[in-house]
């Protein structure tokens, strides 16, 4: 049987996202995992992936100034209900 | 057409307010920070999420329920902003994914394929980011993460900020973005690659200066 061609870092570090987003197909999936559990440097780039996106998601929301949101329903009000 | 969605058309259409002024407050976020990957500032992208509140308010009666109302509202965002952008001369159209950057993670990073011991292994491996967790979180953090975004060609800007800050479903934003689900993988991916790579030189920078004053 042919053997598969072992999957390095450099390649390893493009299927980060298909991995966090289970889009691997099952051997792939599992040679992504067999990889990460013997190297430490792509554990360490995995951590730092899932940081960055945990980061990611803390930022403050934006928001639009209240005057802006009040002109914005008194619109609604005059178009949805008009007199 | 969800039920959620008719029933909330229902409710706009009756001239709810609260409902109206809940899905302002639920989609502004989202409006906003898509309205300022295509158009220069903020304040422009504040006019361009007014417009297209304007536009959903005109169009809540001939909306056919044929996408979700979320996508429905993003289509008219992402209108609004295309026309703005064009006039700014700042817009690419978005799909042009052709929006080929370079290689977001350095390749020296690597060993050559032809290494003899170590084909295609790290050659300068990532440093643990010895700082609390808290730091993630910190106002400084937040800057670098936002520049980041900044620098970011506007597609990849789009879909990291509509995925990984807004929080969206994969589908949801490919579905309002009109691009695949592969499309949208690749996008994301160089979006995280590069913001990490900015946090990476963060944690670099900011370790140099301890080592240096200890």
């Amino acid at each position: 049987m042919l053997k598969q061609p072992e999957l390095q870092c450099k390649a390893l570090v493009q299927l980060v996202t298909e991995y966090l987003d289970d889009a691997l197909a099952p051997h792939e999936r599992a040679a992504f995992e067999r990889h990460v559990g013997e190297c430490e440097d792509c554990g360490v780039y995995l951590d730092q992936m899932r940081a960055t996106i945990a980061a990611l998601g803390e930022l403050p929301p934006e928001r639009l100034t209240g005057s802006a949101r009040e002109r914005l329903l008194t619109t609604f009000r005059s178009w949805v209900a008009p007199v | 057409m969800r039920t959620s969605d008719s029933e909330l058309l229902a409710a706009l259409r009756r001239g709810d307010e609260l409902a109206f002024s809940r899905l302002i407050d639920d989609l502004n976020p989202s409006l906003l920070r898509v309205a300022m990957a295509h158009v220069s500032s903020r304040a422009v992208a504040e006019e361009v999420v007014q417009e297209t509140w304007l536009g959903v308010i005109r169009g809540l009666d001939r909306f056919e329920g044929r996408s979700s109302l979320k996508t429905w509202i993003f289509r008219i965002l992402t209108n609004t902003a295309t026309t703005r952008g064009a006039r700014e001369r700042r817009i690419v159209p978005f799909s042009s994914l052709a929006d080929d950057d370079g290689e977001p993670l350095d390749p020296d990073r690597f060993f050559p394929s032809d290494h003899e011991r170590y084909p295609d292994h790290w050659a300068l491996g990532p440093t643990p980011w010895e700082t609390p967790e808290d730091d993630l979180l910190s106002a400084e953090t937040h800057e670098v993460i936002l520049s980041a975004i900044d620098e970011l060609p506007p597609a990849q800007r789009t879909v990291i900020t509509l995925r990984d800050v807004e929080g969206w479903p994969a589908a949801e934003v490919c579905d309002a973005l009109e691009i695949s689900e592969g499309n949208q993988r690749v996008l994301l991916h160089r979006a995280r690659t590069r913001v990490r790579a900015a946090l990476e030189s963060y944690h670099d920078a900011v370790e140099q200066t301890v080592a240096h004053t200890a």
